[in-house]
């Protein structure tokens, strides 16, 4: 019995590097997983666009929305931190920038959020740019500070200057409802639809990534910078690529996030704990892997408003947060590879 | 003698500066000497500078001790927070991915805060009447009294500090630990015992600081947070795992803080001192002591 275990995982893993290849051939167990994986998938995406119509309350909707945004935050962060090995601690920079460039265009000028959702990620690109030149000499801790003081700069230049308000904050238009306006009034299913869309635009962006050669850099640039150094790979300009696109995806969310409350203020867009929340999301569910920070999502942010129903939240009791800590720190100490981890171990235990 | 108000302005911005600069010191001490010992940043450090506070005020309010008098049980209950806190997730965090020791201190920080919210409510809380209070005016320069005692007494254990790590045996031993561990442990030192002293050490620190800080600041559920952030940067300016290095940061910190807000508008003086902490860390990437 235990060597035709140990034959069948052995085959796993073979079958698992020869579709972990650019282009993956088909055969045997690996097109029976693959047939299994697509039924997966039709089902999720199912259950997925069904979901505002069965679930209408418009906390259910919230919560789901505030699901794909984190999953999506967290995989944008993944593509430097975890694919890269750069851990930033600074990505409310690239969300603030998205969120306040589609409002101020649309205050000053009535332009259309979706241009100002373009404009604010170009704009979030050269920011990471400006950002990372400096900074990628850095490594581990030192990175993390460097890009906590970057953040703190900008949260603290938006307050001092008073771009968009300053401290107060500004509130967004209530303009006619319209998809060129980015405005749908008082339902919720939109903006779901297309924090939903968005999201899986930044999975399949990561996805594809995994299988071309940038996505092989970037791994090198992590794992072995110096070898990959010594094979002609200029780690640093792989770093600056990662930048940019996870910057470019944080933005997009920053303006979507922006045009759904309606509301946006420099301690809501640009705050550590924002970005502290994004790196805890991809880590419980597993930086550096594909499905770990939608894992991750999927987990963190009900668990969170799941223990604010249940324990109270508001300012009186917060016990919501002792129990919320409490998992996070029982995940760290018993996975601290996150949550994709333990389906690793699972996987091995059946002998996949 | 009368100074022109330039000069003494420049005087007590100066003064100021080096007086919340130990401060600084003071809060930085702990994260650096966790660092050094075994390459983790305590997330949570602000935390436990806020339950210290807390502790000081709840005795000055229900057992009518001085947050001056009740410092050695702050820094003896810290002390052992930091030996049961090593013993039961920090020990498992050693020698696991940085996202995973990240994961543990950032969750140990909501918890704590979390608590303090629950138990004692956000409310703004300040003890009353303290002993050491007022502040002294010297040629037109005032300086508050609180703010001195608790310089003094960052500078004490500064010294105190010093003195353990370079005369003793067992500061020897931690620092033997913090320079190769597996190194250590070979020569016969028990290096669970020093991490586990690096944390007691560390977060005893704060005690000293919090019932200094408690004379004059309020305490909340958040006070921590902005002052761990402070002590982040001291850390990475001096250079992480340096323990001098921390206190120069600290001072240096202080001045350009109070230099800024006194030469610019007081709303720039923090974006200043990120930016001192950039320009540092590009000429010097390790901090002023820091080796990597």
């Amino acid at each position: 019995v235990f060597e035709v275990h140990g034959g069948a995982s052995l085959c796993a893993q073979e079958e698992q590097r020869v579709m972990s290849l650019p282009v993956a051939t088909g055969r045997g167990l690996g097109r029976h997983l693959r047939s299994q994986r697509h039924w997966f998938l039709l089902v999720g995406a199912a259950v997925l666009l069904a979901y505002p119509w069965v679930f209408r309350a418009p906390y259910q909707i919230h919560v789901a929305m505030l699901v794909f945004m984190y999953a999506g935050l967290a995989q944008a962060w993944n593509i430097l931190a975890g694919y890269c090995g750069q851990i930033s601690l600074g990505h409310s920079i690239f969300f603030g920038i998205g969120a306040y460039t589609s409002t101020l265009l649309l205050l000053e000028f009535e332009l259309s959020p979706w241009i100002g959702m373009l404009i604010g990620a170009i704009l979030a690109v050269i920011a990471s740019q400006i950002i990372g030149f400096p900074t990628f000499r850095f490594h581990g801790n030192y990175f993390a500070i460097a890009t906590v003081a970057i953040s703190k700069i900008v949260q603290q230049l938006f307050i001092a200057l008073r771009i968009g308000g300053g401290a107060q904050g500004t509130s967004l238009p209530l303009v006619e409802p319209s998809l060129l306006m980015f405005e749908f009034g008082k339902s919720k299913a939109p903006y779901y639809y297309i924090m939903l869309g968005i999201a899986v635009v930044v999975q399949l962006s990561v996805m594809r990534l995994e299988r071309v050669p940038l996505g092989y850099f970037f791994r090198a640039t992590k794992q072995e910078p110096q070898i990959a150094e010594s094979l002609g790979v200029d780690t640093k300009y792989y770093k600056m690529v990662a930048i940019a696109l996870s910057a470019l995806f944080t933005a997009v969310f920053g303006t979507v996030y922006a045009q759904y409350v309606h509301w946006i203020d420099p301690f809501t867009v640009f705050p550590i704990e924002l970005s502290v929340l994004i790196v805890l999301v991809a880590a419980a569910g597993g930086a550096g892997t594909l499905w770990g920070p939608v894992v991750g999502a999927f987990v963190i942010v009900p668990l969170a408003e799941f223990t604010r129903l249940t324990f109270g939240g508001g300012f009186t009791t917060a016990l919501d947060f002792v129990v919320y800590g409490v998992l996070i720190i029982a995940i760290a100490a018993f996975e601290p590879n996150g949550l994709m981890a333990v389906w690793g171990r699972f996987k091995r235990w059946r002998g996949w | 003698m009368v100074l022109s108000p330039q000069v003494a302005g420049l005087i007590q911005v100066l003064i100021s500066g080096v007086l919340v600069g130990c401060i600084y010191a003071l809060l930085a001490v702990g994260v650096t000497l966790i660092f050094g010992l075994m390459k983790l940043i305590n997330f949570a450090h602000g935390e436990f500078l806020m339950l210290g506070m807390y502790a000081a005020f709840w005795l000055s309010v229900l057992v009518g001790l001085d947050p001056l008098f009740s410092m050695p049980l702050i820094v003896v209950a810290l002390f052992v927070a930091g030996l049961i806190i090593y013993r039961l997730i920090i020990r498992r965090m050693l020698g696991q991915a940085m996202l995973g020791q990240m994961m543990a201190t950032f969750g140990l920080s909501i918890f704590i805060r979390g608590l303090a919210h629950y138990l004692w409510t956000p409310q703004v809380r300040v003890i009353d009447k303290p002993i050491v209070s007022g502040s002294v005016g010297i040629l037109g320069i005032h300086i508050g009294l609180p703010q001195v005692v608790a310089s003094l007494g960052a500078l004490v254990l500064y010294g105190l500090l010093h003195l353990f790590i370079t005369k003793t045996d067992t500061g020897l031993a931690l620092r033997a630990t913090a320079q190769d561990a597996q190194v250590a442990k070979l020569m016969g030192i028990d290096t669970d015992w020093m991490f586990a002293l690096g944390w007691g050490l560390g977060l005893g620190s704060l005690g000293v600081g919090a019932s200094l800080l408690s004379n004059y600041l309020y305490v909340h559920p958040t006070v921590g947070f902005e002052f761990a952030l402070i002590a982040f940067f001291a850390v990475a300016i001096g250079g992480f795992g340096s323990v001098r290095g921390a206190l120069v940061a600290g001072i240096a910190m202080g001045i350009v803080e109070h230099l800024a807000a006194w030469f610019l508008v007081p709303a720039l003086k923090w974006p200043v001192v990120f930016l001192m902490y950039l320009v540092v860390i590009s000429l010097r990437p390790t901090g002023f002591f820091g080796k990597f």
